[in-house]
This record gives structure tokens, C-alpha cells and sequence, in this order.
């Protein structure tokens, strides 16, 4: 594959004269495992959703492995192969666990009216395997039944990243995926990323957690009030004197 | 463990069920009037269905599905009476009108919640107002009457008995129907969407579609459930069809409980019957039935299902209750 | 020329009311995102009252107006105090509506009761003497309906820009919990919005009743005061001014026309072309999804 997975290109977010993001470029290349860092309002989670599409953006474009995709909805992004994982865990409390997963197919198999109502059994074909296939993956135990909403918050996260993986992406979006888990649960977290870089799924994280994102990112931004204000390899960023003023001179930053 | 996918509608309990609502006509041996209300309740068991698939699964506010009933049945009425249209035909026709009309309100799904309600809202009062005053077509509010009984295969039903068969097939048909779709992919969707549209679309659903998908669907069973009333009475009129109406179809499903299929049903035979009797009641009658509302939506929001489902849960025997409700 | 005037003055007139009703719809939803299909029943009340307070005590006219007003505000605050509030805490929308459609039901079958079946002429001072200027009766009291409409939405204007509890009323509003911890009392607000709204529909209810009549069935007068808030944009204030204005008139101009039969037609027709090309409506803030 030539060219960058992920790009966005000038991208910029204002707010009714609150620039949120400021004229961001940033270019993931496939197989990369790419953190993005900075203080807390710095715009990261913005940019996820202007790359994501739940923004509409101000300015610049965004390109997905090559196709601009920067008038496209939400869904048609994921369709095209854009995975994403939300601060708070989005998942469908109502539903069951399979079902939680399942829904992470609709993009690479757009459920249609008239196969629900003319094929059934078709309709299904290889979905339970594959559903089955990235629950083991995520290490969620085989027998999880009940609903969504039983499991626990870590188990919760991996759920969601299950739906977002199941589609088969070529970029993941995780938007601190590390928040509110244990210790051992982070581990296996760094785990299952690397193993999706394995797989193919070029992964860009959103982290406060300095030392998974050093140990884990190749490349690693650093945004602060919607800037991008550095770009490079962990040590490369941790010695750069605007990175370390940006987390210093902020109160409630996290250490670096 | 809960699989969706495998969920099959014939259990013991649907069975006997579908039994039993088949052989209640003999029941009531044959007085018209019970017939008539049976009839009556079956096509608003219909509608009521409908309006469960868009706003108790969807959850999409539609506050005019009054609107496509009248669609469907001027339809069928204006095709048989004026231009001999058979039933069967015009049954089609009906249900084809009634989902041009929900196309041409489509794009409006993609409004916030409120905005779209009031939309379909208007949409329903447009819609009345065109049934009273289109009179070339509808002949306005004296009502539209000459309506042939429909004709099947070479037979004309006539009989209220056998009426109720061609409905029941109808209703059981949509039943199905329903819930084969709420089983499937499309389903899971359908659901998902409700809980978390968010997550939907940033999972792959065009949300957009799905709505209109169901918007499109609930129409179609409005129109033929229109047809199937206006040969039914042989006569109908522009009040049927307006928002007296829709109040009542939405108090159907919200009574029976949102997302229960069964509960539409049922939402649909109690209010129903309700609507009969408190014309005994007189002048109070309609004081009552506000203030029934007000209580119904303070105490029991979850409606009948609901409330069936809390008890269910303290009794633990019971199991789970009513075949082809879908856990969520 | 003159008879363009006096179509525009009277569907301004008509309008003004409409946004009178429309505002008080509009404040409720963004107070509590709630859709008060009682309000327009609210209105209809207003002008019952106005009705015997002519009757009984002979007021002058911005006397019944602020009589009725104050009436209805109260009653409004009472029915969400009693009805809806328990409901408020726990319900979806969905639940909600029904809820006000029951006390729509409710408040109809009251006036029947109190007030019977047959439309209620006030009595002749009030009645308007106009002239008849191309088949429509054009009044001096079209001309104070409008002066009257029109101080209030700048007394509202200004009470919402100027006035420190008006301020307030928009924050909560806007932000609830953020309200709610700059030491804002929440449902103090709440019980001002539905006062208010009250009061504006209970006026409107008296000028409209005065000219027209006063019967349980004005509340369908009202129903198209939802679809000027909705034509201006929902929950804005100004919004539902612009919107209750711009329908009067297009169902002047339409009744004369075209036909008095389509001119709800053709109103409500012009209400859905709008939502589809601007989702929002005329003034409304330009997101159809929480941006």
C-alpha cells in the first residue's frame, strides 16, 4: 500500500469563534501504532471526530487510505474502513453481547430490508464466526451471555473495541483506551494492540498514559490548544522543550 | 447465552395463542356488533403493530401514521368504485400510495427528535385537511360510500366471519413479518440505533436508511390496513383518519409497552375497547379518558408489557412470557 | 392598494397571535424539552375566561387581557406542577407528549362543560366594528391585537437581554446543570416559564376570542402556533415571533387568493417545504445533530 492510511491535511474545527483545532496535518502510515498526546482541551478528541465524521470540519480535508473522505458520513468512513472507540464506552446496554459485536459488521455488510425479510438463514452466514472469532481475540470470555450492560467497564471497553474491529479496518481509532483499567488490564491491552497491528489495523491512540503510549506508539503528536506542537519518536518528544512547556505550565497535566 | 439470530417464532405459547385468537369468531357465535368490534380491533391490532415497528423500535416520533391509514383507504376506495379496480389491486395500490406519501416525508428524518415529531405531526394534520377538502376525490366529509366487499379468488367476502379470516391472515402475516425483520441483521440495526445512534453510525449503520426503511414499512401496513377497513365498512370518512386517531394508535403502543409486540396488540384490544365504551359514559366519558392518560403515563410508562415483565420477574416460574417478544 | 395593506395588516394581526402562542411553546421546549400539546387548549381557556370576565364584570380590554393571562398562568403552572412534572423526571419524550395530549383532552371537556357547545360572541363593546375591505373585515382591533402582540415580544426581548431573572430564565435554558451551579434555581425558572407562557397564551386567547368567538374549539387555532414555532425554529424565541408573523400572513394572502378552504393546506404545506430545505427552521441554530 503507497501513501499514508490516515490523513488530514490543514484540518481545523472552530466553534462559533472557538478554534478547537488549528490547522492539524497529520499522515499515519500503514502498520504504524501512532499515539496522540497533549493536555487536557488540546483538541484530540476533536480531531477523532472530525476524522470520524461526527464533526463537520472548518477547514482542510481528510483522507482515508488515499480517498478524501472529508464530506463523508460516519458511516460510510467506517464502511471505508475507519474504526473508532469513544472516551466513554459506547456500547448498546440493551443488547447482547453478540449483538454488541454484530453491529460492527453493518459497515462491510450493510443489512438490507429484503434479505431480512427473504433470507434469513443467509443473511447470518459467517456472522457468528466472526463474532465469535473477535471475542476470543479480545479475550472475552466464550460463554458471555446477557446483556451489554452486565460486563464489567474493562470488559465493556474491549466490546466496543470488538465492534469496531469486527468490520475488518484498516485504521483504529482508540480514544484513551487505557482510562479507568487495571494495571494487569492495561498489559493485556498493549497486547491485543500489537496484536492488531499483526493483523493488519494501523491503530492511533489517544492516551494520558505516558508510559503505554512511549512504550507502545511508534510515532507519537503532540497537540496543545488545537496545534500540533510536535511530532516524533517517544524520545524525540519527550526531550522537546515546547512539549515539556506545554505539560508544565498546565496544572492537571498528566507527567510526562 | 442469548444468540439472536437462531429466535423462532412457533413455541408452544405462540402456537396456542394463534389458536386460540383463530377460533374466537366462534365464540361469538353471530352477533354483528361483536363481530364488527372484532373485526374493528383487528384492523387497529394491524395498525397498532405498525406504529410499533417505527416508534417503539425506531424510535421515531410519528405523530400522523392516522394520516397514511386515510392514504390506504381512499385508495383502494377511489380505485374499486370509480375505476373498477379488483381488490387485490387496489389493496396494492393502497399500500404503494401510502409509501410514496412516507417518501416524500422522508428527508425530514434527518430533523432532531422534536423538530421531526412536529413535522409528522403537521404532516397528519395536511393530511386530514386534504381528505375534507378534496372533495373530487374524497367527497369530502360526507364520507366515501358505495365500497365494494373485496373479492379473492373469485370469492366475495361478505360475511363479518369470514372478514375477521382475511384479517387475521393479514395481522399474522405482519406479525411475522415483523418479527423476522427484528430478528435479522436489519433488526439488530434497528435496535442498536435506538440505544445508541452514535455508535451506530460510527460502526457502519446509515442510520438515515434504516429510519426511512421503517418509516417506509409502518406506511406500507397503514395503507393496507386502510384497504382492508374501507371494504371492510363499505363506507369511511376524513375523522377516521385524523388525529383523534393517531392519539388513539399512539396510546396503543405506548399502553402495551414500547418494543413489545404482543403489547401492541393487546394496547390496541384495551383501547379499543375502551373507545366503545366510554361513549356509554356520556359527557364524562372524555374528561376520564384524559385523565386515564395523565395517570397511565405517570404510573406506568412502561406500559402493560412492562408491567407484565416486573411481575414475571417476582413470580419465577412464569418463564419468559409471550411468544415473539423480543428481549429488548 | 389599500386592500394589500389591510390583507397584511390583518394577517400580521392573526400572526401576532400565533406568536404569542407560539413563543410560550417555544419557551417551554427549551426550558424543559418538553412539547405542550395542551398550550393551544391553554389559549382557547384564555379566551373562555375572557369570556365571562366581559360578561360578568364589564372590564376593559387590557384588563380582560391581563386578567385571563394571569388566570392561565396559573393554570399552566398547576397543570405541569400536578400533571407533568412527576412525569418530567423519569419519562421519554414520547410518554410526555401523551401526557400533555391528555390534559388537552382534559382541559377541552372542562370548557364544554363549564362553558357548553355553542360559540360564545363577547358581548358588543368589545365586538370589533371594522370595515370591510375586500371581503375581509379589517378593525381598529386587528391594529391594537397587533400593538398589543408587539409590546409584548419586546417587553419579552428586553426582559430576556436586559433583566436579570430573564438572563437567568435563558441560562437555564441553555445549560441546566451549569445553570444550576451558578446558584440558578431550576424549577424557580421552570415555574416562571410555564407562568409565562401561560400568561401570553391566555391574552392571546381573549384578542383572538374577541374577535372571532370564544368555544372549546380554539384550541385548533392554536395548533397552528406549533407550526410557527416550528417554521421559525423550534425553541427560539425570536424564531416563533418571526414564524406565528410569517404564517399570519401567508394565510391571509392565501384565504384571499386562493381559497379560505386550502389556506391550512397550503400553510402547513409551507411549513414542511421549509423543514426540508432548511431543517432547522428560518432562525433556528443551524445543527440537525448535537454538532
Amino acid at each position: 500500500m503507497t501513501g499514508p492510511v490516515l490523513e488530514t491535511e490543514q484540518v481545523s474545527k472552530r466553534f462559533d469563534g472557538l478554534v478547537a483545532v488549528n490547522a492539524v496535518d497529520l499522515r499515519v502510515e500503514g502498520g504504524e501504532i501512532r499515539g496522540i498526546v497533549g493536555p487536557n482541551g488540546a483538541g484530540k478528541t476533536t480531531v477523532f471526530n472530525l476524522v470520524s465524521g461526527l464533526y463537520r470540519v472548518s477547514g482542510g480535508r481528510i483522507r482515508l487510505r488515499g480517498r478524501d473522505v472529508t464530506e463523508a458520513p460516519p458511516h460510510v468512513r467506517a464502511a471505508a474502513g475507519l474504526g473508532r472507540t469513544f472516551q466513554t464506552p459506547q456500547i448498546f446496554p440493551d443488547l447482547s453481547v453478540f449483538d454488541n459485536v454484530a453491529v460492527g459488521l453493518a459497515g462491510s455488510r450493510p443489512p438490507s430490508l429484503r434479505a431480512a425479510l427473504l433470507g434469513r438463514r443467509r443473511d447470518w452466514d459467517g456472522v457468528r464466526a466472526d463474532v465469535e472469532e473477535t471475542l476470543d481475540f479480545l479475550r472475552l470470555p466464550a460463554g458471555i451471555g446477557g446483556f451489554a450492560a452486565t460486563l464489567s467497564f474493562g470488559e465493556q471497553k474491549r466490546l466496543e473495541i470488538g465492534r469496531a474491529l469486527i468490520g475488518g479496518p484498516s485504521v483504529l481509532l482508540l480514544d484513551e483506551p487505557a482510562a479507568g483499567l487495571s494495571r494487569s488490564e492495561i498489559d493485556t491491552l498493549a497486547e491485543l494492540i500489537r496484536g492488531m497491528r499483526t493483523r493488519g489495523v494501523t491503530v492511533v491512540l489517544i492516551e494520558h498514559n505516558m508510559k503505554l503510549v512511549m512504550g507502545l506508539c511508534g510515532l507519537i503528536t503532540v497537540l496543545d490548544f488545537g496545534r500540533k506542537i510536535a511530532e516524533g519518536t517517544a524520545d524525540e518528544v519527550r526531550r522537546d522543550p515546547l512539549v515539556v512547556t506545554a505539560y508544565l505550565g498546565r496544572s492537571g497535566g498528566a507527567g510526562v | 447465552m442469548t444468540v439472536s439470530w437462531r429466535r423462532r417464532f412457533w413455541t408452544p405459547t405462540s402456537g396456542a395463542t394463534v389458536a386460540a385468537l383463530a377460533a374466537v369468531p366462534l365464540l361469538l357465535g353471530n352477533s354483528p356488533y361483536h363481530l364488527f368490534l372484532l373485526n374493528t380491533i383487528a384492523v387497529f391490532a394491524m395498525l397498532a403493530l405498525g406504529l410499533q415497528l417505527v416508534l417503539g423500535y425506531g424510535g421515531i416520533l410519528q405523530l400522523g401514521y392516522a394520516g397514511f391509514f386515510g392514504l390506504g383507504a381512499y385508495t383502494s376506495a377511489i380505485l374499486t368504485v370509480h375505476h373498477g379496480w379488483p381488490f387485490p389491486a387496489a389493496l396494492v395500490a393502497a399500500m404503494a400510495v401510502a409509501v410514496v406519501g412516507a417518501l416524500v416525508m422522508s428527508p425530514i428524518v434527518r430533523l432532531r427528535d422534536v423538530n421531526f415529531a412536529m413535522a409528522t405531526f403537521v404532516f397528519g394534520l395536511i393530511l386530514e385537511l386534504v381528505y375534507n377538502q378534496w372533495s373530487a376525490m374524497t367527497n369530502g366529509p360526507i364520507g366515501f360510500r358505495g365500497i365494494p366487499a373485496p373479492t379473492l379468488l373469485g370469492l366475495t367476502v361478505l360475511e363479518p366471519q369470514h372478514y375477521y379470516y382475511l384479517l387475521f391472515a393479514a395481522l399474522l402475516a405482519e406479525y411475522l413479518l415483523i418479527f423476522r425483520l427484528l430478528h435479522s441483521p436489519f433488526g439488530t440495526a434497528v435496535r442498536a440505533m435506538r440505544e445508541n445512534e452514535t455508535a451506530c453510525r460510527t460502526s457502519g449503520v446509515d442510520v438515515t436508511r434504516v429510519k426511512v426503511t421503517l418509516l417506509l414499512v409502518s406506511s406500507a401496513i397503514a395503507g393496507a390496513a386502510g384497504s382492508l377497513l374501507a371494504h371492510m365498512n363499505g363506507f369511511i370518512s376524513p375523522p377516521t383518519f385524523g388525529w383523534a386517531t393517531s392519539v388513539a394508535l399512539l396510546m396503543m403502543v405506548v399502553l402495551g409497552g414500547v418494543r413489545s409486540l404482543p403489547g401492541a396488540i393487546v394496547g390496541a384490544v384495551v383501547i379499543r375497547l375502551v373507545v366503545e365504551q366510554t361513549s356509554v359514559l356520556g359527557q364524562y366519558s372524555n374528561i376520564v379518558f384524559g385523565v386515564a392518560l395523565v395517570l397511565l403515563m405517570a404510573f406506568l410508562p412502561t406500559g402493560l408489557a412492562g408491567l407484565v415483565g416486573r411481575l414475571a420477574a417476582r413470580v419465577p416460574w412464569t418463564g419468559r412470557l409471550g411468544a415473539g417478544s423480543v428481549p429488548s | 392598494m389599500s386592500e394589500v395593506a389591510g390583507l397584511l395588516v390583518f394577517g400580521l394581526a392573526i400572526g401576532s397571535i400565533y406568536s404569542l402562542v407560539a413563543i410560550g411553546f417555544s419557551m417551554i421546549y427549551r426550558a424543559t424539552g418538553l412539547v405542550h400539546f395542551a398550550h393551544p387548549d391553554l389559549m382557547m381557556i384564555g379566551g373562555m375566561v375572557g369570556y365571562t370576565l366581559a360578561t360578568r364584570t364589564g372590564l376593559p380590554m387590557p384588563l380582560l387581557f391581563i386578567g385571563s393571562g394571569l388566570s392561565v398562568a396559573g393554570l399552566s403552572w398547576l397543570i405541569d406542577r400536578v400533571g407533568l412534572r412527576p412525569i418530567r423526571r423519569q419519562a421519554a419524550l414520547l410518554n410526555l407528549i401523551i401526557a400533555t395530549i391528555g390534559w388537552s383532552i382534559i382541559l377541552v371537556n372542562v370548557a364544554l362543560f363549564v362553558w357548553g357547545t355553542a360559540p360564545l360572541s363577547y358581548p358588543e363593546p368589545y365586538l370589533p366594528k371594522g370595515r370591510l375591505v375586500g371581503g375581509i373585515v379589517i378593525v381598529p382591533q386587528n391594529l391594537v391585537m397587533l400593538g398589543v402582540a408587539l409590546t409584548a415580544m419586546i417587553a419579552l426581548q428586553a426582559f430576556f437581554t436586559r433583566t436579570v431573572v430573564g438572563q437567568a430564565l435563558r441560562a437555564t435554558a441553555e445549560n441546566p446543570v451549569a445553570a444550576q451551579l451558578m446558584g440558578i434555581r431550576i424549577e424557580r425558572m421552570m415555574m416562571l416559564t410555564f407562568l409565562m407562557s401561560g400568561f401570553l397564551a391566555g391574552g392571546a386567547g381573549v384578542l383572538v376570542a374577541s374577535i372571532v368567538y370564544a368555544n372549546f374549539d380554539l384550541g385548533l387555532i392554536g395548533i397552528k402556533s406549533f407550526a410557527a414555532a416550528v417554521l421559525g425554529g423550534f425553541g427560539q424565541v425570536g424564531g416563533a415571533m418571526v414564524g406565528g408573523l410569517a404564517l399570519g400572513v401567508v394565510e391571509t394572502i392565501t384565504a384571499f387568493y386562493v381559497s379560505s378552504a386550502y389556506k391550512d393546506i397550503v400553510a402547513y404545506t409551507l411549513l414542511i417545504l421549509v423543514l426540508l430545505v432548511r431543517p432547522q427552521g428560518l432562525l433556528g441554530s443551524g445543527r440537525t445533530r448535537p454538532d
